[in-house]
């Protein structure tokens, strides 16, 4: 029973993460229709500006994490910007493109090999609670995610930039017809979702201290599949999905016997294939949400 | 650069198309087509289909853009503007469909182009629930969009295009798919845009006695050109028009 509760917490602890880094990807799809690859790599950015900041106070790394995820976000708005009329498929290949190339960069400067980023990594330290060990990061990851989801949320259902987002992202055309400013909601799509890389980059520095140039390439691959099995379309139904894949690797590699771990993945994305057999729209949209955007 | 006033005299601001042609690969589609609109009245712009009616409202509201002529608003050359710049600058249109925003509350979706083109997050809102008043949409200002009744979402279009205080509205078939009941609300809907709003209407609909109720004065199109301009009584008299309508089995032969 212990054990249960157990993976249920760490399950809630890796869903967040990948609750945020769902919403990051979700904030942009929803205002400019580009599924950015490349977000694992602000993600990296924001790793390795921690462990280049090994020397500065922790207040100072996170700012400057943040700093340097918003900067590269931004960049990466400019760079997309010509995109705005072009088809998905193009969309997608570029991202693929810079994704890659903002990897290779990283392997010219740090070299494959990865280095210790050394970022709180007291929080690793465990309390006991009814015979369940907690370690201070799951804690913290599951309070953080929690308040960047509740202030993004309270963001575009309250303020009056949420409110245009919410609308460009109903529908971009008629948005800019009645005077929305297309760049302006873009750009601040882009800035929310590098604030958001630079958290779930500094969550996951405590728990896997190794910067490598893939460091955030493997959080944004499930954190795509579960925005994507949630359904793309709608940021909640993103965000949960986001959750659900985090939470289920947790549950399936503590379920699984030991020595059938190595199929962890494959078992994952079984279900996935299944679930969009079953539901093409993803988990938590319902059917005629597709029909509804057009 | 630009002279203000032509046939009317002064320097009344308008929203005015001159000399407009637009050419489809060699087909005219609008042959030195010339309309001007002042804000306090409603003109009417009829024609057979094909008349050229819609690429006539694309190029005002800048979804096309002419061959030769030029489109100016309040003395300003607009001609080359995008549609989203004449919309902050006093240009709004609504469509045939609804466009409405989904997923977004009836209030939202009007505050969503009061916020677009300026207004303070609270002056968006009150005026949002001024707009639900006067058009009878405050029973519905929290619900979502999408479950609007079609009429109601017609109304909803009107409303967004007046949250964005417009000094000129371009309405493209505000009386299709509404039913003959329904007719006389849209009526002083209009009629209130113009007289408390203080907004110049250009009203394209089929509809010709919607037209010939509300209209100041009414434009006329045959094959791309102007065949007749006036007051609706002036038009309804006019033999060119009867012969276009009536020649070519158009609508609105009742009133040839």
């Amino acid at each position: 029973m212990t054990d249960l509760i157990q993976s249920l917490v760490d399950g809630v602890a890796l869903g967040s993460l990948y609750a945020l880094a769902a919403l990051g990807i979700g904030l942009v799809f929803g205002v400019m229709r580009l599924i950015n690859f490349a977000y694992g790599e602000v993600i990296t950015a924001a790793a390795y500006t921690l462990l280049l900041t090994k020397d500065l106070n922790v207040g100072l790394r996170i700012l400057l994490a943040v700093a340097v995820a918003v900067a590269l976000s931004l960049v990466m708005e400019f760079v997309f910007r010509p995109l705005r009329v072009a088809t998905p498929a193009t969309m997608l290949i570029t991202t693929f493109a810079v994704s890659f190339l903002l990897q290779n960069v990283a392997v010219l400067w740090f070299g494959t090999q990865g280095e210790s980023i050394g970022f709180l990594s007291d929080l690793n330290r465990a309390f006991e609670i009814g015979g369940i060990r907690i370690r201070w990061i799951t804690l913290v990851s599951i309070l953080v995610g929690g308040a960047f989801l509740a202030a993004i949320a309270y963001l575009l259902d309250r303020t009056d930039i949420g409110l245009q987002m919410r609308a460009a992202a109903s529908d971009f055309t008629t948005a800019r017809l009645l005077g929305v400013r297309a760049t302006r909601v873009i750009i601040f799509a882009f800035i929310l979702s590098g604030v958001l890389a630079a958290v779930v980059a500094m969550m996951l520095a405590v728990q896997r201290p190794l910067a490598t140039p893939t460091f955030g390439f493997f959080v944004v691959i499930p954190a795509l599949v579960g925005v994507v099995v949630g359904g793309l379309d709608r940021l909640l139904s993103a965000t949960i999905g986001g959750f659900v894949i985090g939470f289920a690797t947790v549950m399936l590699s503590d379920l699984l016997p030991s020595q059938s771990r190595v199929f962890l993945n494959s078992v994952l994305f079984g279900l996935v294939i299944v679930v969009l057999l079953v539901k093409p729209n993803g988990l938590f949209l319902r059917g005629a949400a597709t029909a509804e955007r057009l | 650069m630009t002279s203000s006033g032509t046939e009317t005299g002064g320097p009344q601001p308008a929203l005015r198309a001159t000399g407009i042609r637009r050419h489809f690969e060699g087909v005219h589609a609008l042959n030195d087509v010339t309309l001007e609109l002042h804000r306090h009245e409603v003109v009417g712009l009829i024609g057979p289909n094909g008349a050229g009616k819609t690429t006539l409202v694309n190029i005002m509201t800048g979804f096309d853009f002419p061959s030769a002529g030029s489109v100016e608003l309040e003395g300003t050359d607009i001609t080359g503007w995008t549609p989203h710049r004449r919309g902050r600058a006093g240009l709004a249109r609504t469509f045939q469909a609804a466009h409405s925003f989904a997923r977004l509350t009836v209030r939202e979706n009007i505050e969503v182009g009061a916020l677009a083109c300026g207004a303070r997050p609270r002056d968006a809102t009150s005026r949002a629930d001024e707009l639900l008043g006067v058009l009878g949409l405050t029973a519905h200002a929290d619900t979502p969009a999408a479950f609007l009744p079609q009429g109601e979402e017609r109304k909803l279009g009107v409303a967004r295009a007046l949250g964005t205080r417009p000094r000129f509205l371009l309405m493209d078939e505000p009386a299709a798919g509404l039913n003959e009941a329904e007719v006389p609300d849209l009526v002083s809907l209009i009629r209130s845009v113009r007289n408390e709003h203080e907004v110049g209407v250009l009203l394209i609909d089929h509809n010709v006695s919607l037209i010939m109720e509300v209209c100041d004065r009414i434009h006329v199109l045959d094959q791309g050109r102007t065949i007749a301009t006036g007051s609706p009584e002036e038009i309804r008299v006019n033999l060119d028009v009867t012969t276009a309508y009536l020649g070519r089995g158009g609508a609105g032969g009742s009133h040839g």
